[in-house]
């Protein structure tokens, strides 16, 4: 397959949270909707570091190029500076030991907030192939997504808000 | 009493990021500068806690407690600024 395709999509309802730090479920709704329209997002806090944690399989028609992330999220209530997200993939494949492997590491971004709280922001992280674990077609993976709080390039307030992110062939 | 410690001062400024979110309460400010306001806010009130408490008047000053002073000042601060 070609550049650009999508492998993978996740949403906030997917996160199978990790047994501490984990980033917390939030709505965000739209009232001007009959019924309310809520958006399920995870909150990340600005001042510590919080994750979590997507599962699936790789896509059967992954060419070899390398994953670039694409991360949605919206802040909750910062309307400058910016968040730095830090991605990693651990792949599991048949004789990999789910509780004793650890995952890949970080690749990260710093994006700039949207002027406006509550508006969606779209941010990439790119990975090679050797950066996504090696992970091979319709094998089994996790990615953890994480906002690096003490980060110097991380210096918007409050909450950010993450509402889904998607793995396309780089 | 002194200024706050550091981590102290962490706290209030993680709590008052986390009060600002809760609120969807819109702000255009880094957190390093809001650490800076906190920490203004937290000499400022150091300097003029003996002001504040020279304005009481003689009954409510050696009636209340330090720490009902400091419930009073919230009180009437949040009411006068729409926080309560």
């Amino acid at each position: 397959m070609a550049s650009g395709d999508s492998l993978f999509v996740f949403t906030a309802n997917n996160n199978e949270p990790p047994a501490t730090v984990a980033a917390t479920p939030d709505v965000r709704a739209n009232t001007g909707d009959t019924p309310d329209d809520e958006v399920v997002v995870l909150d990340f806090d600005a001042g510590a570091t919080e994750f979590a944690v997507f599962a699936g399989a790789l896509a059967r028609h992954y060419d070899g190029g390398g994953i670039t992330l694409v991360v949605g999220y919206m802040m909750s209530s910062g309307a400058s500076g910016g968040v730095r997200l830090d991605g990693q993939f651990k792949s599991l494949g048949d004789g990999d030991n789910p509780t004793s492997k650890a995952y890949a590491a970080v690749q990260s971004v710093t994006s700039t907030v949207p002027g406006t709280a509550g508006i969606i922001e779209y941010a990439a992280i790119t990975f090679t192939n050797a950066q996504i674990d090696s992970l091979a077609v319709g094998e089994y993976f996790r990615l953890r997504i994480s906002r690096d709080h003490d980060h110097a390039g991380d210096d918007a307030t409050g909450d950010m808000e993450f509402v889904f992110v998607e793995g396309r062939e780089t | 009493m002194a200024v706050l410690s550091d981590p102290d001062r962490e706290i209030v400024w993680a709590d008052f990021m986390r009060d600002l979110s809760r609120d969807f309460d819109s702000l255009a400010l880094s957190k390093t500068d809001l650490r800076a306001a906190l920490d203004a806010t937290d000499a400022w009130i150091d300097s003029n806690a003996a002001s504040y408490n020279s304005a009481l008047p003689a009954a409510a000053r050696v009636a209340m407690s330090a720490t009902q002073k400091a419930r009073l000042f919230l009180a009437v601060a949040g009411k006068r600024y729409g926080v309560l």
